[in-house]
Parts: C-alpha cells; sequence; structure tokens
C-alpha cells in the first residue's frame, strides 16, 4: 500500500511511468519550450533529427471560425496542412496549421516533410514572426489521435492553440497542436 | 457581398456583422442577463434578430465556441458556458476569482511537515533533508471543485501558517503580508495528465479525465525560491492563456 502510493505519487510528479502488466520505467526526459520557436528549431538544439509526415495538404472553404481567427472573411479559402511530427523516428505530435489560401497557397507544394515551416514563412513568403497567442489545455487521445501518436486510446495530450502574427500584427497561421504529454513540457515563466 | 454585412461601431469604423453579434451576446453575458448554463438565441433567431444570414450567425456564434463563452449541444441549442479560468500573469487563484467575482473557497486536505523529500528541495534550492511544510488543498469556486494544488515550503521559515488561515484567503496575500516576502515571478512546467482515482474522486470528474499539470516554482523579488506548487487543474474548466516572442 505504502510502496504503490509511492509510485503513485512519482508518477504524479511525472518522474516515472507505469505500464500495465509490465512495471514502472523511469520517465525518458521532456521535449522543453520556452519561446516562440519551431519543431525544427527545438530538436536542433536537443541533436534529435526532426521529421515529419505530411498526412494532408489542401484547400478547404468556409471554416467560418478559423477564418476568423485569422482576421479574415468567414468565406475565405484556406490551406490546411495536417503533419505529424517525429523525432527519432517516434511520432510525438499532431499539428494541423490553416494559412489563407491566396496568400500562403504555394506552401501546399513544399517540402514540409523535411523543412522548417518557420524558416519556409521566413525565406520565401518574407514573413516576419513576432509572436503567437496561445491557449494550453488538456485532452484524451481519441482512437484515431492514438493511432496516429503511438500511445493507448485515453492518453493525455498537451493541446496548444495559437495564433502566430508577423510583425505588423497581421495573423500568419492557426495551429492547432495536439503533443504527447510523456514527451513533452511546456516551460513558461510568469511575472507577477 | 461583404458590405452588406458591416456596419459601423461607436467611432464609425467598420464592423463585420458576426462582431456585432458577438458584441451583442458578450454584453448579455457582461450584464448578468445572459448566466451561465442560460440558452444563448438561435442560429435562426439571431440571424432574423440582426438581418443577417444564417451563415453569419452561425459563424458569429462558432467563433464565442472557441472561445470557450458558450458551448453548443447537438440537437438542443448553444449554452453560456461556464466561466473558464485564464491565466496569463501570476495571479492567485483566490484573485483570479475574485476577478470574476466567484467565491474561492479552498478545502485544506493535508497540513503537515515533512523530510526527505529531496527532489522538492532541490527545486527550492534547500538541503535535501529540509522539512518543509505541505499543505494539500482542493480549490473551489462556487462550490464546484477545480483544482487540486499541493503546496511545499521551507518548515523552518513558513511553519506557523495555520489551518485557518489557509482556509481564509490567498496563500499568496498571507505569504505578502504576514512574511513580507514579495513574489516575483514563478517558472513553470505544464503538461497533460489524467486523472487516478483518488483525484477523481476529488475533483468530481470520471477516472482518466484530461487534466492540465502546472508545476511552478515561485520566486521572491530578491530571487529566492519560496514556494512549490504541483497544480491539476480540471482541463474542462481550464485553459492557460499565454503570449510567446520570438
Amino acid at each position: 500500500m505504502t510502496a504503490r502510493h509511492a509510485l503513485a505519487e512519482l508518477e504524479r510528479d511525472g518522474l516515472v511511468e507505469r505500464r500495465r502488466g509490465s512495471g514502472t520505467f523511469v520517465a525518458p526526459p521532456k521535449v522543453q519550450f520556452n519561446r516562440l520557436t519551431s519543431f525544427t528549431e527545438q530538436m536542433a538544439t536537443r541533436s534529435l533529427a526532426p521529421h515529419s509526415k505530411v498526412l494532408c495538404s489542401r484547400i478547404i472553404q468556409s471554416e467560418p471560425d478559423i477564418a476568423a481567427r485569422l482576421g479574415l472573411s468567414p468565406v475565405t479559402p484556406l490551406l490546411v496542412i495536417e503533419r505529424l511530427r517525429q523525432a527519432a523516428g517516434e511520432p510525438f505530435a499532431l499539428e494541423t496549421c490553416y494559412f489563407s489560401a491566396r496568400q500562403y497557397g504555394p506552401l501546399s507544394r513544399a517540402p514540409l516533410d523535411r523543412q522548417s515551416l518557420f524558416l519556409l514563412l521566413q525565406k520565401d513568403f518574407g514573413a516576419k514572426l513576432a509572436y503567437s497567442d496561445e491557449n494550453i489545455d488538456a485532452t484524451v487521445a481519441d482512437p484515431q489521435l492514438a493511432k496516429l501518436l503511438s500511445v493507448p486510446r485515453g492518453a493525455p495530450l498537451l493541446r496548444i492553440r495559437q495564433v502566430i502574427f508577423s510583425e505588423m500584427g497581421n495573423a500568419i497561421t492557426y495551429v492547432l497542436g495536439l503533443y504527447r504529454s510523456d514527451r513533452h513540457t511546456f516551460t513558461i515563466r510568469r511575472t507577477r | 457581398m461583404l458590405k452588406s454585412m458591416r456596419s459601423s461601431d461607436a467611432n464609425g469604423n467598420a464592423l463585420p456583422a458576426y462582431r456585432r453579434i458577438q458584441n451583442a451576446i458578450r454584453k448579455k453575458i457582461e450584464d448578468g442577463k445572459l448566466k451561465p448554463g442560460e440558452l444563448v438565441d438561435s442560429e435562426r433567431e439571431l440571424a432574423r434578430v440582426h438581418g443577417v444570414s444564417l451563415m453569419t450567425a452561425r459563424h458569429a456564434l462558432a467563433e464565442l465556441q472557441r472561445e470557450g463563452l458558450v458551448e453548443r449541444h447537438r440537437g438542443s441549442g448553444t449554452y453560456v458556458a461556464p466561466p473558464k479560468i485564464e491565466f496569463n500573469k501570476l495571479t492567485s487563484f483566490t484573485e483570479q476569482m475574485a476577478g470574476r467575482s466567484m467565491m474561492a473557497q479552498a478545502r485544506v486536505l493535508h497540513l503537515s511537515t515533512l523530510h526527505g523529500e529531496q527532489d522538492v528541495c532541490a527545486r527550492l534550492a534547500l538541503p535535501a533533508m529540509t522539512r518543509l511544510l505541505y499543505i494539500e488543498r482542493l480549490r473551489e469556486a462556487g462550490g464546484e471543485p477545480f483544482a487540486l494544488e499541493t503546496s511545499y515550503l521551507s518548515a523552518e521559515t513558513y511553519g506557523r501558517i495555520t489551518r485557518t488561515q489557509l482556509e481564509r484567503g490567498s496563500l499568496f496575500i498571507l505569504l505578502e503580508k504576514d512574511y513580507q516576502t514579495k513574489i516575483a515571478y514563478a517558472d513553470e512546467d505544464v503538461d497533460a495528465t489524467v486523472a487516478d482515482p483518488k483525484t477523481a474522486a476529488l475533483l468530481r470528474v470520471p477516472q482518466g479525465a484530461p487534466l492540465l499539470r502546472i508545476r511552478q516554482t515561485i520566486f521572491s523579488t530578491d530571487g529566492k525560491a519560496m514556494l512549490y506548487v504541483l497544480g491539476l487543474y480540471r482541463s474542462d474548466r481550464h485553459v492557460l492563456h499565454i503570449r510567446r516572442f520570438r
């Protein structure tokens, strides 16, 4: 009882992971965020080779709520790019990005499986990324997400909804990211 | 077509029709004419009242839903959502609740001292065997549990804190007032977890429900770590709202 309590608490702290039927393992170190950096940039600092699988890249019409987040009229065609982010051959995030199709349409032909989106935006579109407004909460993996991210159904995921703005204050992209919580910690500093 | 969807705001600036509708709904909520759990006008009703297309009315509601201001229940309509707590500054739970005119309550589940918590000591930059004050509190608002917070402080410095003090008000204010410390900032690790049976029962959520986990070390203005908090927050009631710069 006491031993179980000890392990349960370490698990709550995120220090160990318990796998049903196989035991308790020391949790692998987590990826840490603190600035608005791209996934590729983060991975580079940890000498991990990043890779993405582009699951979908298409134009959609009338996603009024997403258009609104981007400050666009409700019927603006949007380019949607869905990428499975991987490091060391392991999937750890599913990111869906939305752009104005008129402005960023050519991105659909860009080599997003191996190139940083941030870099492409800066280099090919002259976009100057300045800041992002983010909503962070928790959710659990539904069957489809579980399969994509190689986690059990019901596994905790960190959900980050961000709008990335340019130096001019224009919304460039809206990103819905679902991150495996066993591989991601989001690090921030808040001041009083 | 765009032109017909626009009107002007108080300054004469063009405002899209969906924004006008949103503003009208927001105002009703702010004025207390619409309360959490109450039904918002349907798309059809909004379209009729504001003289816009059904599509525009839908757009207005969809965005309010994204913001978490309303919740749509298939087949029964759109309701004012229970308030979510948004963070962007380091404020105590009690302060956040006061800002939303909600009564914050804390139920003290544990108050004791312990030692041998080496990991926590390290986070507080204390020797490994330092005695710590251990506080476990269930945070409630409007009679509903929101969060389970476990706090650790140096027992030598803060050992005189009592249960009554903790139940009465904010730990931040207590520290600032009674201990002449000034809280400056917190370094936080944020991730997601799911409710284990004990946490689920305390927070009144199903086992396996998603929880936002925030581990924070709180520093005083002189740069000393004074408090380590492990917080588990119901994700259906909490969004962490931040801005990051490149």
